[in-house]
């Protein structure tokens, strides 16, 4: 019984700490997960010793949080139907990607411009999530290597796209040749920051901005919404019990399908959260590994490979972008080294591994 | 664990590392810089020959006039050099071998050949190379951590 | 009856045979129809492309054929030996700090490597080990992981705590080595050592043989007790389990096996290239070898080192034949060098795609085979 609480939990390699109730503790979050948290809370003490101004620090982490928090929403659905991690998050970029540079193709600009992008990128992401989920269901149990490959090769094409396709825009195109898309476009005097100045707040050197984390919270409250509706919780049960799900009467290669759909409309509007916070379109090799990043926030959070939830995204992606933001400004101080980049990466990578590595129940 | 097991580990690592031993002192390279330069010993003066040639291992690898510096490379610690003498512009050449030892902790070496023709010991005309000054700095940047696509070199 | 049968199933079997053809090789057909459009657009001489394939060749047939060994065991596309190429990196790296020259140098480096590639093998092994059924993704998380592992040890550590003598290699700021690191020392020693010249054509003889006394290894290699042991985990981990055979301890022999080979290919590369391009030289190497083996007509549970061959010279010759041909195409040179990395990531997921589709229906197969005895069964027993 025990057992399976642990393992509900989703994190069942029994500790060293054994039975104790800290040991429990320990045991159900994770050992990774609290060495993380830890970890941030060490650099948030150490900032101010560092001479890193903490508002400004804090700042750029929920600045950082609302630019990715909706693409590590993304990964919910698909976790929840059990085609496990969605590695194939550039689908769902590129449909993004179509709709921003397109909108701007069109000439609107301004806020306008930003719910263009939604709409036009929404018929891609569904076209391409359909597709994505019809090739999932016919390759139930290696979803996750293919999603990869889907994903690069996809990439891919399309950079080859960017160049090929009959973009006229004067702002987009390279200068000289009039053709092919540059790989960074400013988003300025289109959507740059078009939902982070909507009832900003400032104290001080703290700017909150309020517009992206509701639209955040929205997007969270719908799927919350979403995963209890009936079609939600069939979703939930294909996930976690097939046969069960069919033998009530559930299409478990629609619900599927209808996951990864999701997956890949949330990723479009991801991509887009992210340009209008970074104030670029950015194409071409960009897309090719954002995918790992919004996976191990989700995996940091307390998600694993067949169960995530809201709660998971927000601290997740807290936690992660937090790292991100706090390890340069406050290792620079201290030790005069800029060993950022390295760390993020073990940190990641080495968060999907542990979630890789865990024992699972009802895997396939 | 088995005894004969650990036998056998102990004497294949023991193998290994006299081969790497040997390899190691085989395989240092030194950079080898030859001057043809006057060269001042216990008081006298020796003036350099109009030009050297100088060969090793058959193959010519320096062509110095006076004051002039070449170089060669020499693999393992003993270098032979077959020299040809013409003293004077125009006059006679004549052929001498020396054979010249370098220690192995250095890297480049110089060789006043000019020493050597006028017989001195060999320890007298030789003199290890530092560099100049530092490297040029060409990638003073921390190199990029991003992750690189198309490979060009693959 | 029966004689219908025969000449309907003759019938039958010889389009079959031509569609089975068709269907287990698409991969190297698709690759063949690419070059055959590629070369004449590209303008290359029919000299230099042989040329550039030949060296190619020499180049990264090593690396590839470290792939085999995991396949037989049932690991998968192994993704880890990125594993073993940073170890036979950072043993150029030394090897060059302490100015061994020439083959010494090369054979000092591959001997350095061992020690570094097996401990590499084994915790990836170990890793593996504990995610059975999804090597292959983790296996391309682990290198990634190592790669970040690795720029701690090259980036920071080099200098200070692993002694590092000249500034040629060592940045400026005094610890952690240069992007790119000079093998003016070693280039091309190996290749140069026994070369032979046909026409325009230099053929690197020593490279070759070192490739052939690899293969005749993997051959002598799948008849002994370890070799055998690893087909049948290969096979099915249960049986073997079964059979006394300890799986875990196989599978980790076969991944530390690829390492260590991936070391000395990556050294054999390097010694050709002439540099080390210290960050970035590794990165690439598992993804294009993976998708050299499968552009042969490998797959995920079988490869041949006949794919090897095959796979090499398809890819190779698509890789330099697609920028110029697409620049000729479409007045635009940067087409052709992502066509060609797109040709690569797609030829991965095809193959993956179809090894999943064919185990998928292998099992439902089986599954509908036994519900099929379970009915003959039953229909006996009423009777």
């Amino acid at each position: 019984m025990k057992k399976q609480l642990a393992d509900a939990a989703g994190g069942s390699a029994p500790s060293g700490l054994g039975k104790t109730r800290f040991g429990k503790l320990v045991d159900s979050f994770g050992l990774p997960r609290l060495i993380i948290a830890g970890f941030l809370l060490l650099l948030f003490i150490l900032a101010p010793v560092a001479g890193a101004d903490l508002p400004t620090q804090i700042t750029n982490t929920i600045n950082r949080f609302s630019w990715n928090a909706v693409m590590v929403l993304a990964m919910v659905p698909m976790v929840h139907s059990g085609c496990g991690l969605n590695f194939g998050l550039p689908l769902g970029i590129i449909s993004g990607l179509l709709g921003a540079t397109m909108s701007i193709e069109f000439g609107f600009t301004g806020p306008l411009s930003f719910v263009m992008a939604i709409l036009i990128a929404t018929p891609f992401a569904l076209v391409l999530g359909w597709v994505y989920g019809w090739l999932l269901n016919k390759i139930k149990g290696g979803e996750m290597m293919i999603a990869t490959y889907v994903g690069f090769s996809s990439v891919s094409l399309m950079c080859m796209m960017w160049l090929l396709l009959p973009y006229k825009a004067a702002n987009m195109v390279w200068g000289f040749s009039g053709s092919g898309l540059r790989t960074t476009i400013s988003l300025e005097g289109y959507y740059d920051q078009v939902l982070a100045r909507v009832l900003q707040i400032r104290i001080g050197n703290l700017v909150i901005p309020t517009g992206s984390l509701l639209f955040f919270a929205l997007l969270a409250f719908l799927m919350w919404a979403f995963l209890h509706t009936k079609t939600g919780t069939a979703m939930t049960a294909v996930g976690s019990n097939p046969t069960f799900a069919r033998a009530g009467g559930v299409s478990v290669d629609k619900m599927r399908i209808l996951s990864v759909v999701l997956s890949t409309w949330l990723g479009a509007i991801g991509i887009l959260m992210y340009e209008q916070g970074f104030g670029f379109i950015q194409l071409y090799n960009a897309p090719f590994f954002m995918a790992l990043p919004a996976v191990s926030a989700i995996l940091i959070g307390g998600a694993s490979v067949n169960k995530a939830s809201i709660t998971n995204v927000v601290i997740g992606t807290f936690l992660f972008q937090g790292m991100v933001t706090m390890t340069p400004t406050v290792m620079n101080s201290l030790i005069h080294t800029d060993m950022s980049e390295v760390i993020r990466i073990i940190v990641s990578n080495g968060m999907i591994l542990y979630a890789l590595t865990r024992k699972t129940e009802g895997a396939k | 664990m088995n005894k004969r097991r650990i036998i056998v580990c102990a004497g294949v690592l023991l193998v290994l590392g006299a081969l790497c031993a040997l390899l190691a002192v085989v395989g240092r390279g030194h950079s080898v810089y030859l001057d043809n330069k006057e060269i001042a010993y216990e008081g006298q003066t020796y003036a350099c020959p109009y030009k050297l040639t100088i060969s090793a291992k058959g193959k010519q690898v320096a062509k110095i006039y006076e004051d002039e510096r070449g170089e060669t490379a020499c693999m393992g610690q003993t270098l032979r050099l077959e020299v040809r003498v013409m003293q004077t512009k125009g006059g006679a050449e004549e052929t001498h071998t020396f054979t010249v030892r370098i220690p192995y902790g250095e890297d480049g070496m110089i060789v006043n050949v000019n020493g050597l023709l006028a017989g001195l010991p060999p320890e007298a005309c030789m003199e290890p190379f530092t560099p100049a000054g530092q490297q040029p700095a060409e990638d003073s940047t921390v190199p990029g951590t991003e992750e690189v696509l198309p490979a060009n070199g693959f | 009856m029966s004689k219908n049968n025969n000449r309907a199933g003759e019938k039958r079997s010889l389009g079959k045979r031509a569609g089975g053809f068709l269907s287990d090789n698409t991969v190297p057909i698709m690759f063949v129809l690419i070059c055959v459009v590629c070369i004449p657009l590209s303008g290359f001489s029919p000299g230099y492309l042989i040329n550039e394939i030949v060296t190619r060749m020499g180049r990264n047939i090593f690396l590839i054929l470290c792939l085999l060994v995991p396949i037989m065991a049932g690991m998968g596309l192994n993704f880890g030996m990125t594993l073993g190429a940073m170890a036979g990196e950072i043993a150029l790296i030394l090897v060059t700090d302490w100015q061994i020259w020439g083959i010494p140098g090369i054979i000092l480096a591959m001997i350095v490597s061992v020690p570094l590639s097996v401990l590499l093998g084994l915790m990836c092994g170990k890793i593996l080990n504990m995610a059975k059924g999804r090597e292959m993704i983790t296996s391309y998380i682990i290198a990634f992981f190592m790669n970040g592992l690795y720029q701690l040890v090259v980036l920071y550590m080099m200098g200070p705590v692993i002694p590092i003598k000249h500034s040629s290699i060592i940045l400026p700021r005094g610890y952690g080595v240069r992007n790119s690191v000079d093998l003016m020392t070693m280039r091309q020693c190996i290749d140069n050592l026994i070369a032979i010249r046909i026409g325009n054509v230099k053929i690197p003889v020593l490279s070759f043989l070192l490739i052939g006394v690899l293969c005749l290894f993997i051959l002598w290699f799948r008849k002994t007790k370890l070799g055998q042991d690893m087909r049948a985990v290969g096979q099915d981990m249960d049986v073997a389990r079964d059979a006394g055979i300890n799986v875990e301890r196989t599978r980790i022999i076969s991944i530390i096996m690829s390492t260590v080979l991936a070391g000395f290919g990556m050294i054999i590369y390097l010694q050709n290239m002439g540099n080390i391009a210290t960050y970035s030289s590794h990165t690439q190497i598992g993804m294009f070898c993976i998708a050299a083996l499968l552009v042969g007509g490998a797959s995920v549970d079988k490869a041949s080192i006949g794919n090897v061959f095959l796979g090499v010279i398809l890819f190779h010759t698509m890789f330099i034949a697609a920028p110029p041909a697409g620049a000729a195409i479409t007045g635009d040179s940067m087409i052709g060098e992502y066509f060609r990395v797109f040709a690569s990531y797609g030829v991965i997921t095809v193959a993956l795609v179809m090894y999943e589709m064919k185990k998928r229906k292998l099992k439902s197969r089986a599954g509908h085979l036994l519900a099929l005895e379970q009915k003959m069964e039953e229909e006996a027993h009423h009777e």
